[in-house]
Formats: structure tokens, C-alpha cells, sequence
């Protein structure tokens, strides 16, 4: 036969195990919400060829700056990177994770440079996989982080966030969604400089019917397998 | 019909504006999310935070939070100011359009704290988390 104790302490349990899931579905709004900064530049540069008039219009001053000419088999074509096939509603996948390891970022970046070198001598524009912001965020190395042992680029706000499982202490559970990010604090609330962008509050606040349904239906729960009779009072708080 | 937070918003300038001794105190103004770089010291900050909705069958309570932060040259003039908005805002009744205010109460001092600005100017950032509950027909 269970004492009320065992079943005070099996519904504690039931409600910690929940509030650990509901802090994974906090986390995943928070991941969501987090502001990132795009360093790649995914669709947004196109290729676009000289026109016949503009290489003939070009021709004497590139003559002049000992240049060849354009369209001469001297020249490489353009490369391109193919765009990712959207879904039915038009939306691209994300890169895989694998795509944004810091050697492939940094091969990235090397291609940019190269690209630039290419432009200042006139060999016209050619697509590149990271943007301008994102070969410098790639060269500072102020888009890598590491996460599991593993090195990422971009997305580092968004990257880092994670969930601690609940732990109990004494009568009560808690479970923490933490950023780690030392700029965190300044997305969060802001500075002189740059306006607030919350993530964090707002994935709590619109998470909070979620977790205390997770909790509500694992109280039940473990009453009803317990044998418990009696009210008890659960207080969640976000 | 539902409004939304916007009339919230409205309603907390209005309730500072109608502070005169923290009208007086702020030189710089009152300011959504950033303020212009050439603002004078010291100013203030709102800042919409979440604004869940949550439908009963007769009603619509929108549970906004706000942040509200005081930028000062001084910590002394940004805890003053800091304490005139609690003054202005925590426990008062807001008066929006097709909204009735249930709530409005300071919950939480935001973490913040000095920053160095573009002139090289030691800057302090005082300020705290305002929720606002609002019910209105619907639902």
C-alpha cells in the first residue's frame, strides 16, 4: 500500500520529468525566436553576363589596364551554386549542419576572397556562397562556436541555446533554458547602441499553456498509477 | 473585434507623459526601442516584449510585457527616473481604446549596466520588465 508521501514524491517526480520536456519546448520556441544574422548568402546573388554592347564598351579601357579581353577562353565562366529545391510552398531547407563546419566556411571564404580579387579586375561578378558580413564574420572567426564538441559558423545565438533536464530540490522542480552567448544579454534587453530583440521571455511567455499542460497531464497520470487520493497543489512558474 | 498590443503601448506614453516631474527629469524624451544617436541624456526606452493571447468563450486577455529603460550619464539620475516610471506605472489604471486594464505592475529589474557610448561617454542603463494584462469582448 503507497503512502501519501510515496505518492506525493511519485507525483513530484512525474511533474519534474514533464517540466524537463517542457523545457526542451521552450527551447525549441527560443531557437526559434533568436535573432541570427545571415551569413550566407543563400539565393540573393544571381548571375548576371555582361551584355555584348558593355564587353565592346569595355574593351578599350581594359586594353589600357593590360587586360584581356572578356569573353576570350582566357576567362573562367561563372560558377554557379545551386540554389537547394524548394518544397510546395516554396520554401528552401536550411543548410545541414555539415554545410556550416568552419573548414567548409572558411573554403567559403577563400572563394570570396578570391572573388573580390576578380572584381577589382574586372572580370565581372560571380556568386559566392558567404555574403560580404558573413566572409568577415568568417575570417574574425566570430561565427564559430562549438557546441558537443563540435565547431559550427553562423547562427551562434540561436546555436548555443540549450535546456537543462529538471532537478528537484527539496519540494520544488526547476529546469532552466539557458544562453550562453555573451552577447545574449545585450539581444535581450538591449543597449544604447542596438534596440532589444527578445527571444528568450517571449518563448516562455508563449510557451507557458504548453509546459503547464506537460506537467498537468503527468500529475494525472501518476495519480492515477499511484493510487494516490487527495489534493495536491502543482505551481508552475515561467 | 480584436485589437491588439498597440493601444497598450498608447497608454503607457500617455501615463509617463502625464508624470510632470518625470517630464521634467527626462531631457532627451521618451522613445520606442532605440533612441536617435544626437538625443540628450538622460532618456527613456519602451520596449514590447511578448503579448500572448489567451481566448476564454466571452472574453480576450492580452498579457503584454513591457521593458521600460532609463539611459542616464549617472547612476544617481537613472535610479531617480527609474523610480519615477514604477511611480507612474506599477499598480496604475491604463485607459486604452476597446481594451479595459486588469493589471499593470512592475515585475522584474532588467540586468543591465554600463555602457560606453558612440561619444565615449560612460552611459548607465536602468530599467525594468512592466506586465500589463488587458481584457476586451471577444473570444
Amino acid at each position: 500500500m503507497n503512502t501519501i508521501g510515496g505518492v506525493a514524491q511519485a507525483i513530484l517526480e512525474a511533474a519534474s520529468a514533464a517540466l524537463g520536456d517542457g523545457a526542451k519546448v521552450v527551447e525549441a520556441r527560443a531557437r526559434n525566436l533568436a535573432p541570427i544574422r545571415h551569413i550566407f548568402a543563400e539565393d540573393r546573388y544571381t548571375i548576371r553576363f555582361k551584355k555584348v554592347s558593355e564587353i565592346e564598351r569595355d574593351r578599350s579601357i581594359r586594353a589600357t589596364l593590360g587586360l584581356s579581353f572578356e569573353g576570350s577562353p582566357e576567362n573562367p565562366r561563372p560558377r554557379t551554386i545551386r540554389a537547394r529545391p524548394a518544397d510546395a510552398y516554396g520554401r528552401r531547407p536550411t543548410p545541414k549542419w555539415r554545410e556550416r563546419r568552419m573548414g567548409v566556411a572558411q573554403q567559403h571564404a577563400a572563394d570570396y576572397a578570391h572573388e573580390q580579387t576578380a572584381r577589382k579586375l574586372g572580370l565581372g561578378a560571380q556568386p559566392t556562397a558567404l555574403d560580404r558580413r558573413g566572409a568577415y564574420e568568417v575570417r574574425s572567426r566570430r561565427a564559430a562556436f562549438l557546441r558537443w564538441g563540435h565547431s559550427y559558423v553562423g547562427g551562434r545565438l540561436r546555436g548555443e541555446i540549450f535546456s537543462t533536464g529538471a532537478v528537484i530540490r527539496g519540494r520544488r522542480a526547476e529546469a532552466w533554458v539557458i544562453s550562453p552567448t555573451p552577447y545574449a544579454r545585450y539581444m535581450e534587453f538591449g543597449t544604447r547602441h542596438n534596440a532589444a530583440h527578445p527571444y528568450l521571455r517571449p518563448a516562455a511567455a508563449e510557451s507557458h499553456g504548453a509546459v503547464v499542460s506537460l506537467v498537468q497531464a503527468a500529475v494525472a497520470d501518476a495519480v492515477r498509477t499511484s493510487g494516490g487520493a487527495g489534493a495536491i497543489e502543482i505551481v508552475v512558474r515561467l | 473585434m480584436t485589437t491588439t498590443s498597440a493601444p497598450v503601448k498608447r497608454a503607457i506614453v500617455q501615463k509617463l507623459r502625464a508624470s510632470p516631474a518625470l517630464m521634467a527629469a527626462i531631457a532627451g524624451g521618451i522613445h520606442e526601442g532605440i533612441a536617435p544617436r544626437k538625443v540628450r541624456y538622460p532618456f527613456i526606452t519602451y520596449q514590447l516584449v511578448a503579448a500572448p493571447y489567451s481566448y476564454t468563450w466571452s472574453a480576450v486577455f492580452l498579457m503584454t510585457t513591457f521593458d521600460v529603460s532609463v539611459y542616464a550619464e549617472n547612476p544617481v539620475d537613472a535610479n531617480n527616473i527609474d523610480a519615477l516610471i514604477t511611480t507612474a506605472l506599477n499598480e496604475a489604471v491604463l485607459v486604452m481604446d476597446e481594451q479595459s486594464s486588469m493589471l499593470c505592475r512592475r515585475v522584474s529589474d532588467l540586468p543591465t549596466g554600463p555602457d560606453i557610448d558612440s561619444e565615449g561617454k560612460r552611459i548607465y542603463q536602468v530599467g525594468g520588465s512592466y506586465s500589463i494584462w488587458t481584457e476586451q469582448p471577444g473570444g
